[in-house]
């Protein structure tokens, strides 16, 4: 499931933004710089959370992060070790976006719920 | 033409310097430091490529190191200097590849804003991200679409305006828009070299206007992709005041359409771009009559063995001028300048290539590729300059490989 720091606004983010965010095409939201985590991009659960949530393939993510990194468009995202470090993180930096598999409960973090199509 | 090993040397200090800091620089804060590193080795027969490739040659580097600052949310700074070894055409010289400031009107499902400064111009899928190894779909891009030996290639890379950027995120797709507009600039030699397709021209070769727009389309997060991209550029040549200048004062105008599909999957890639150009030469002296218009395109399909392999086979198609595909009446033409004689091979250029890569982590990438050509339209002459004696090889092969490394 997605997950945000708790400054982010509470209102739900439809695919085709969130789509943006994990390929850094839209870098600010409302107003707030975003930082996006993920796990390495050959981690079972970065697999499956592009895959089946984003409906991309970790290949064409990493394709989008080099395309802005590189004509200065935009920033990369932020690689973390584990599971645990991406709530940490993620709970840590307003305008911070993950993802985890399983259970996100800790203090910080609040779960971004996909709007209802 | 100048090696600049000490250049290198500086600028390679300085990169290393910058990875360090990188390090130390806070993940996630508002400053991201970023950069590649690429050695190529070329080995041909026939012709040169890159250098004297027919004895093996590793005359293609590219270095790159770039920052981006966010100042605010909505006001970044962003930079990038790059060094790029190719054969006899650049020589490593660190150089501002973009530098600009980028100011966002809009966020959430409609982003916008402008960039004033240099910045790379959005040409088809590659162009913005042309010298950096692990973004192109090959060692060598395209050159039909990406010219490098034609002198084309610095109208199109850090082009120095305003660009303007518009992404709307929809539930049918996304849609992305870029207008650049130039501002008039005088052309490095090499270019002008390239461009006037001679070495001995003194003067100065000018881009006097210049403008770019791209539309793309993606679909599914990217499962189709499609885009097409115009740019119109004016160039003037003012020679010297010489007696008797080698070329005399003379405008070209390109006018050029490119038109790109991608089909993704999780296993195949298929990609496919074409170009029409069309370049109006007027004045220079007696031999240019009128507009003529060079097209080419080519079709890649590469397919993912798993997470770390790759293979590719490309097909590529280029004429310089539509109306004769054989280069037998551009090659009459030059019969009666002195000094100067071209073969029908240096009119055309088509070819095959297979390649395959491997990514044993993200950051690493070796490749190996051999192309099978004929023609010589998209071969750098600076490489070359027996190709205007008449010299050079209509077939011929090129086989190269490259590490590229990037944080």
């Amino acid at each position: 499931m997605v997950i945000a720091h708790e400054s982010l606004p509470d209102n739900a983010i439809t695919l085709p933004m969130l789509r943006a965010i994990f390929s850094m095409r839209l870098q600010t939201l409302q107003g707030e710089r975003l930082t996006v985590f993920v796990l390495d991009s050959r981690h079972p659960d970065h697999e499956a959370f592009s895959k089946e949530v984003l409906g991309v393939f970790p290949y064409q993510l990493q394709n989008a992060w080099n395309r802005v990194i590189f004509s200065g468009t935009g920033r990369g995202p932020v690689t973390v070790e584990s599971r645990q470090e991406m709530l940490r993180q993620v709970s840590r930096t307003p305008g911070g976006v993950g993802y985890v598999t399983g259970p996100a409960d800790h203090p910080g973090i609040r779960v971004i719920s996909m709007e209802a199509r | 033409m100048k090696r600049s090993g000490k250049g290198i040397c500086i600028f390679l200090a300085a990169l290393c310097s910058l990875w360090v800091g990188q390090v130390q620089a806070q993940a996630g804060g508002p400053l991201e430091l970023h950069g590649f590193i690429s050695q190529g080795y070329l080995y041909s027969n026939g012709n040169d490529y890159y250098g004297p490739s027919r004895d093996g040659s590793f005359e293609l580097t590219e270095l790159g190191l770039n920052a981006r600052y966010m100042v605010t949310p909505s006001l970044a700074l962003a930079a990038q200097v790059v060094s790029r070894r190719a054969g006899e055409l650049y020589d490593g010289d660190p150089r501002l590849d973009y530098g600009f400031v980028d100011y966002r009107l809009l966020d959430g499902s409609v982003v916008g804003g402008v960039r004033l400064g240099r910045a790379k111009i959005p040409i088809g899928f590659y162009n913005e991200t042309r010298d950096v190894a692990t973004t192109r779909p090959g060692i060598l891009l395209p050159q039909t679409i990406y010219v490098e030996g034609l002198g084309l290639r610095d109208f199109y890379t850090g082009v120095d305006g305003l660009h303007t950027y518009w992404q709307w995120f929809t539930d049918r797709g996304l849609f992305q828009f870029d207008l650049g507009l130039a501002v008039p600039t005088t052309m490095q030699d090499e270019t002008q070299a390239a461009f006037l397709r001679t070495q001995d021209a003194p003067g100065k070769l000018r881009l006097t206007s210049g403008q770019n727009a791209r539309l793309l389309y993606e679909r599914d997060g990217g499962a189709l992709r499609l885009g097409a991209t115009y740019s119109r550029v004016r160039t003037e040549y003012r020679p010297d005041d010489l007696p008797n200048p080698p070329l005399e004062a003379g405008e070209t105008s390109v006018d050029a359409l490119v038109l790109s599909a991608e089909w993704n999957r999780e296993r195949l890639s298929l990609t496919t771009e074409g170009v029409v150009r069309r370049l109006h030469p007027k004045g220079y002296g007696p031999l240019t009559d009128g507009a003529f218009t060079e097209a080419g395109y080519y079709l890649q399909g590469t397919y993912r063995f798993n997470h770390q392999w790759e293979g590719f086979v490309r097909h590529e198609q280029h004429w310089n001028d539509t109306s004769d595909r054989s280069g037998t009446r551009q090659s009459r033409e030059f019969d009666p300048v002195p000094g100067v004689d071209r073969e029908p091979h240096r009119f055309y250029q088509h070819q095959w290539t297979v390649g395959a890569g491997w990514r044993p982590t993200p950051q690493w990438l070796l490749r190996a590729e051999w192309h099978h050509i004929d023609g010589t339209a998209l071969t750098p002459l600076a490489d070359n300059p027996e190709f205007d004696q008449g010299g050079g090889q209509a077939r011929w092969d090129l086989f190269a490989l490259q590490a590229s490394f990037t944080f």
